[in-house]
């Protein structure tokens, strides 16, 4: 029961991940900076970075997270 | 194809408008997310935090778990804390501001269920500040700006801003213009305020 809890949690936690990022994303792609806009970088770039880190690292750990709640069962 | 775009996040090219709620005319002039300074104070207890559940971990009481609630436990800890820090940096990208030909926008979008903009008119800023406090500051270039309202009262900070004496700067090249736009036809010269060769009747 706590093993399939476990396993709930983490399949929970990619979908959160994958919608809080393609939410972001979405948000910020209706501001668009224009060319003459050079002072400082908008954040839509690095928002994309961040975006992509955060749903590598959540996957990663939900995969080896649940084959080692398997392995232990 | 658009769609596909929109689902990555992407900006769309073929828009019109920079930005929701764009008004005729309006333009632009600067727009930039806050200095990542902002998010130390942040990054510094996530720090806290760790280094105080890998003590913990490492205990001699937590050695004593089975290893499957060891386990679990550390997983749960280390997802719940890429989840929070990856969260705040999303928070850090969607809070920004922008300056336009007509207006000041300070603009507070959350991850979920959060669209805040807060506007102040050009017309209705009466002075603006800029200032750098502490060594910090000066080394990597930020400061708060704050906007006076045509009310006393009325007082506008933005923390942690880029490079704040170019966008203070900016600023005022812009409230320049607006002022020399509502002065009198006869005060004009070239889009600026010039000093006034005919004295301006009475009444």
């Amino acid at each position: 029961m706590g093993t399939w809890l476990f396993v709930a949690f983490h399949i929970i936690s990619v979908g959160f991940c994958l919608f809080a990022t393609r939410s972001a994303l979405y948000c910020l792609s209706k501001y668009q900076v224009t060319p003459k806009l050079r002072y400082t970088l908008f954040g839509l770039i690095e928002a994309r970075y961040v975006g992509i880190l955060y749903v590598i690292i959540i996957f990663l750990l939900a995969v080896y997270s649940i084959v080692m709640a398997f392995f232990f069962l | 194809m658009k769609t596909l775009l929109q689902l990555l996040g992407g900006a769309d090219p073929q828009r019109n408008r920079a930005f929701p709620g764009e008004q005729p005319n309006e333009e632009v002039e600067f727009m930039s997310i806050f200095h990542w300074m902002k998010l130390m104070p942040f990054f510094l207890k996530m720090l806290v935090l760790v280094v105080a559940a890998v003590l913990l971990f490492t205990s001699s009481f937590f050695q004593g778990l089975s290893p499957m609630l060891h386990f679990s436990i550390i997983s749960l800890f280390s997802t719940l804390c890429v989840h929070v820090v990856c969260f705040r940096a999303f928070e850090f990208f969607l809070r920004f501001m922008m300056i336009t030909n007509y207006r000041v926008i300070d603009i507070r979008n959350g991850v979920f269920l959060k669209r805040e903009m807060e506007v102040i008119p050009m017309t209705n800023i009466q002075d603006t500040r800029s200032q750098q406090r502490g060594i910090f500051s000066r080394i990597f270039k930020y400061g708060d700006l704050i906007i006076l309202g045509s009310s006393t009262d009325v007082k506008y900070q933005f923390h942690y801003v880029h490079t704040v004496s170019k966008i203070h700067y900016i600023l005022n090249e812009i409230l320049q213009k607006v002022v020399s736009q509502n002065l009198p036809r006869g005060l004009r010269k070239n889009g600026v305020a010039r000093e006034s060769e005919e004295p301006v009747p009475a009444g």
